[in-house]
This record gives C-alpha cells, sequence and structure tokens, in this order.
C-alpha cells in the first residue's frame, strides 16, 4: 500500500467508527448535540478518505474542516453512482444538488466553521448575549435530516457512500 | 489513434457535458494535459462554495471514461488566487502546461 492509500483507509476506518457511533446515538435519548458530533465527523472523514486519492497535500487536509459539500458535489458527477442510483447524468446531478443545502448546514457544525453559532461541542453566545451548551440546544437540523425527504435521502447516501466506498469511489 | 490523442477526446467530450449539465460553470482548465494516464480538471464555478484551497477528487476510471480523473471546483475568486500563486495547487499539479475551455469555445 502506497502512503496515500494508508492514509485513505485510516480516513475511511475513522468515518466508519463515527458513522457506527451516530447510529448509537439514534438508539439513545442522549441530547441531539451527540448525534449531529458524530455525524459531521463521519461526513468530514468520508470526504477525506476521497480528497486524498486526489493529489490533496496532508497538511492541507487535515488544516480545514470544510470539504463535504464538495465531495457531495463530485457525488453528482459520479458515474458509478448514476449507475447505483438509476439515474441520468443530468437528473444525477441535480438530485445532489437538492442535497447541498443539508450538507452545507452538517458541514458548518464544526466549531471552525460554525463561527460562534450553534455547533455540537463548544458553548456559544447569541447576538441578544444568551450562552447556550450545546446539550441543552434543539438542533433544528435534526428534524430536517430526519423528516424531511431530502434529509432522509440524504441520510440514506451517507450511509451507502461509507459502506461501499471502495466500490462506488474508488 | 495515439494515446495522447484518445484523452484528448474523452477529456474534450467530458468538458463539454460538464458544460451542459452546469449553467454556472464558468471555465474549464484542463491542467497538465501532457499527461496521459489521468485527466486533472479545475472547474471554475461561481456557484460552488470558498474553501481557499483546491480540492481535488478521484474518479476511478470507468467504462466511458477510461482514464482515472481529478477534479476540483473552486470560484472565480479562488482561480485568480491560484494564477497569483496565493492558493496552491495539489501536489504535482502545475500551471506550466494548461488548457483553458470556455461556453463559447466548446459551443464553437
Amino acid at each position: 500500500m502506497s502512503a496515500w492509500q494508508n492514509w485513505q483507509a485510516a480516513f475511511l476506518r475513522q468515518a466508519r467508527s463515527d458513522w457506527e457511533a451516530y447510529q448509537k446515538t439514534t438508539e439513545l435519548k442522549w441530547p441531539y448535540c451527540h448525534r449531529l458530533h458524530y455525524l459531521q465527523m463521519a461526513t468530514e472523514k468520508l470526504s477525506k478518505a476521497l480528497l486524498i486519492a486526489g493529489d490533496i497535500e496532508l497538511e492541507n487536509l487535515t488544516a480545514s474542516h470544510a470539504a463535504f459539500v464538495n465531495f457531495m458535489r463530485a457525488a453528482g458527477k459520479n458515474r458509478k453512482l448514476q449507475k447505483t442510483l438509476g439515474l441520468k447524468k443530468s437528473p444525477l446531478q441535480a438530485h445532489f444538488k437538492k442535497l447541498l443545502p443539508l450538507s452545507h448546514e452538517i458541514e458548518l457544525l464544526a466549531p471552525a466553521l460554525a463561527k460562534s453559532g450553534p455547533n455540537p461541542e463548544y458553548p456559544w453566545e447569541d447576538p441578544s448575549g444568551n450562552v447556550f451548551a450545546p446539550t441543552d440546544y434543539s438542533f433544528p437540523l435534526i428534524n430536517r435530516l430526519q423528516k424531511t425527504p431530502q434529509g432522509i435521502q440524504l441520510l440514506r447516501h451517507i450511509e451507502v457512500f461509507i459502506m461501499r466506498f471502495e466500490e462506488l469511489f474508488m | 489513434m495515439t494515446q495522447n490523442h484518445n484523452i484528448a477526446n474523452v477529456a474534450g467530450n467530458l468538458i463539454q457535458e460538464h458544460f451542459d449539465l452546469d449553467p454556472n460553470l464558468e471555465k474549464v482548465i484542463w491542467i497538465n494535459p501532457d499527461k496521459t494516464t489521468e485527466i486533472r480538471l479545475l472547474e471554475i464555478n461561481s456557484d460552488t462554495i470558498t474553501t481557499g484551497m483546491v480540492q481535488s477528487f478521484y474518479f476511478a476510471p470507468w467504462e466511458e471514461i477510461p482514464y482515472a480523473m481529478k477534479i476540483a471546483e473552486i470560484t472565480p475568486e479562488e482561480w485568480q488566487k491560484v494564477l497569483q500563486n496565493e492558493i496552491p495547487l495539489p501536489k504535482g499539479w502545475t500551471l506550466e502546461n494548461y488548457k483553458v475551455y470556455s461556453r463559447e469555445l466548446v459551443a464553437a
């Protein structure tokens, strides 16, 4: 295995472990912040597992948390997915485009990207001066993920991408 | 047909298809077109999000496209920064040799 393949395998193992943790939180009555934290981490590592095959410098890969939206945009161009999902080229791209706003919301959960706003890890202050702990916050994103067609589709895709990564992307 | 000619045809068709599918795609830069084993595309798209870096994603060879591809989408502002060496290209990518495709060019 080359160096990048070792890194890819490691990112993928971590994505799968984060996804497993995410699924476990859905079985428990834990605060939503934990569920979203694992979801954000799983999607970031999934995206980076593909980025590492694309000549990115390792320091750039670990320096930024923004990758999932671009990963989803790239998925819209993936011919293997086109076949797996039974879509033609144009509908495939349109299908993934519809999922980008929610993908962006997941990406922005990373505290570094949340910019002093709601995130699942650290307390923040709203414009009125109220300080929130993630554990007390309701995270409207949870409802959009679990109760809208786009959210349900996105979560299904994430699971398939993580579990069948080698077959679909490599 | 030479391998270089084949890869040029495949890249040309792919670029045209990407312009057809995405109205926000402004330009496509084929980086290092002298490479005969993979296609590297930098897509300048006003609809993509700014990350401040060039994130190139890998696409495995496929029936219609029998070459490995690496495609990165960046904003027009990020492209200007790449040209000014303020944003680095991925490992091994250079601007010593590249071709620029516009919507008008591929439609001609």
